[in-house]
């Protein structure tokens, strides 16, 4: 609660009332709210902790451990639930607005939670007067093309986006797409998704920042192409073509994602916990070593250039 | 969602008799730790007792109601239903003479405004005291914290205008023949404004609520709404839960009906009072 000029902020509200919306397996349940006395020892700033159900793991830890191995049971067990928490949130009318690998929870009889509902909102369909929500959210390597090019009216797509690249990562064990800035995020995309222009996302020219960013032009859509280097299911493959659509409207919802043949095939999805009880630490995000050490900064620190609401927390698990 | 949220788990309450207990209980819990060196008689003389407090408590209520009518840029109502319910969940454990409403019915007004995004900054809430901005609000800032935990950050508040309009819609859908089902608004509007000042959102659901506001008026425009609800609004074939539903509309009619109107110049001499006793200094501090 440092330097809170107008008291206790509007994004933590958020989160304490959106957790206690929340009831699902698949989303990180919160326990308690405690905090500390304001004492002369805190120079009379209270902190606050959220208390939340013990996960023993993260996906971005046991994805940067190469012991841990995931089997395409296993992966699809990991995506279906990501999907299921999803279907739920967005049904709630809540957006997550933070996916990302670090944020994606397992215990250790593998049951997949959401977590960090630290950016996250209630949305409405907008009638008339078009939403306006911030576009400063979601950890850049798992920002949409549409929050980049400065869309403000956004909805349950985007997080269906960052299921798209935590899916991939499933299988490259690391971010598929590491922009340093906005402009080169954009580039990645393109580079992986085709060219963003009017003809494959009809009204993208409407977006504030269309005409004043630099697209690359003439760049072919090779999601399938690149990504069966790693990924030989072809179920999947399909899937993670249609999580990474660059038009919004034309992305899988959760829905639909949850009922593609990915997850009605053999092998079918295959409890996680027998695999996890071969690992007896826990692997957190934190607790690895930097997955791509060098090109960016990443050791817990968000690529976000707005103030992180985390710092009014530390959180327990 | 209401049957699953935070309210009905643990700010639902059986009836009078348990909320009148609870403010008891505050009161005596206070008059125990403060008064213990006076006498009998003079304890009962300096401090308020429960039925004075609730005069307080409901003369703030009417502060709280005037400030967001009167608010700049204009509020949503929600906004004052959520800051009325934050008011009255707060001193069923806590006494007037622990804390003064003063500040607590700015503070409630002021977390309610960024619980239900109605953003404004708060320069822009302060504004609209006549006197005194700085003071304001750095004491809304101080009591911000200790109103969300006595609140036990049980923050969403589920109000009955919200259901008002879903029976609104649901009348227009399903029963055409119904007509001009608008004119109820304004009575039903005025009934709910009027359960603000009693205890009905202490003990029952939203949707009752709004469902007693609209039949309390439907009859006084001659329309009869009894067909609607045991056909279309109630599918449970089960006679029992009519039957409780019933009697839930009937003790929200009386709880209206019983709510003394408040003689606002005595509850100013009463304060005058209790501004005598609480002493700086003397009021514990959390």
């Amino acid at each position: 609660m440092e330097n809170e000029k107008e008291g206790f902020p509007i994004t933590a509200l958020r989160e304490i009332r959106i957790l206690q919306l929340l009831k699902h397996e698949n989303v990180v349940s919160l326990l308690e709210i405690c905090r500390t006395k304001a004492t002369q020892f805190n120079r009379y700033k209270s902190t606050f902790y959220l208390v939340f159900e013990f996960c023993e793991h993260d996906l971005a830890g046991l994805l940067s451990n190469a012991n841990v191995k995931f089997s395409l049971g296993e992966i699809k067990k990991v995506m279906q639930q990501l999907l299921n928490g999803l279907y739920y949130i967005h049904s709630n009318k809540i957006l997550h607005r933070d996916m990302k690998a670090a944020n994606i929870l397992l215990t250790k009889n593998g049951v997949l939670k959401l977590a960090d509902f630290g950016l996250a909102r209630a949305f409405s369909h907008s009638k008339g007067q078009p939403n306006r929500y911030t576009n400063r959210v979601v950890t850049l390597w798992y920002r949409p093309p549409e929050l980049l090019l400065g869309e403000r009216n956004y909805g349950p797509s985007i997080d269906l986006w960052g299921a798209g690249c935590i899916m991939a990562e499933m299988w490259t064990r690391s971010p598929i797409m590491q922009g340093s800035t906005e402009q080169h995020q954009l580039q990645l995309i393109s580079q992986l998704c085709g060219s963003i222009t009017r003809d494959i996302w009809p009204g993208v020219d409407n977006l504030e920042l269309f005409t004043k960013l630099e697209l690359p032009a003439g760049q072919k859509r090779k999601v399938k192409e690149r990504l069966k280097l790693y990924v030989r299911d072809q179920f999947a493959l399909d899937l993670l073509d249609k999580l990474l659509a660059l038009d919004p409207k034309q992305r899988i919802d959760a829905d639909s994602a949850l009922n593609h043949d990915f997850f009605w095939t053999d092998p079918m999805p295959l409890e996680l916990g027998r695999m996890l009880s071969q690992h007896t630490t826990s692997m957190f995000e934190f607790l690895a070593p930097p997955r791509r050490r060098g090109i960016h900064p990443h050791g817990g620190q968000k690529p976000m250039q707005q103030p992180n609401p985390d710092q009014h927390f530390e959180r327990v698990f | 969602m209401f049957p699953s949220s935070t309210q009905l788990k643990f700010w639902t309450y059986s009836g009078t008799a348990e909320l009148n207990r609870l403010r008891i209980e505050a009161n005596q819990q206070f008059v125990q730790k403060y008064g213990r060196e006076y006498n009998e008689v003079s304890r009962n003389e300096f401090f308020l007792n429960t039925a004075e407090e609730t005069k307080i408590r409901r003369h703030y209520e009417y502060v709280l109601k005037e400030f967001c009518n009167g608010f700049q840029p204009t509020m949503p109502r929600y906004v004052l239903g959520t800051a009325m319910m934050y008011l009255k969940r707060f001193y069923l454990h806590n006494s007037v003479m622990n804390f003064h409403p003063e500040d607590i019915v700015y503070t409630c007004v002021y977390l309610a405004c960024k619980v239900e995004e109605f953003n404004v900054s708060i320069l822009q809430f302060v504004a609209n005291v006549k006197s005194k901005r700085e003071e304001m609000a750095e004491m809304i800032l101080s009591q911000e914290l200790l109103l969300m935990h006595e609140l036990h950050y049980h923050l969403t508040v589920h109000g009955p205008l919200r259901p008002l309009e879903g029976l609104f819609i649901d009348i227009k859908t399903r029963c055409p023949d119904v007509l001009e089902t608008e004119q109820l608004r304004r009575g039903a509007e005025d009934f709910i404004d009027r359960s603000f000042h009693t205890d009905a959102c202490l003990i029952f659901a939203p949707s009752q609520i709004a469902l007693a506001a609209l039949l309390s008026c439907s009859s006084k425009f001659g329309l009869n709404l009894d067909s609607y609800v045991a056909n279309k609004l109630v599918v449970s074939s089960d006679k029992e839960d009519m039957m409780k539903m019933v009697e839930n509309i009937k003790r929200i009619n009386l709880i209206l009906k019983t709510t003394e109107t408040l003689d606002r110049g005595q509850v100013k001499e009463l304060l005058a009072e209790a501004g005598a006793m609480s002493q700086p200094g003397e009021q514990p501090q959390e």
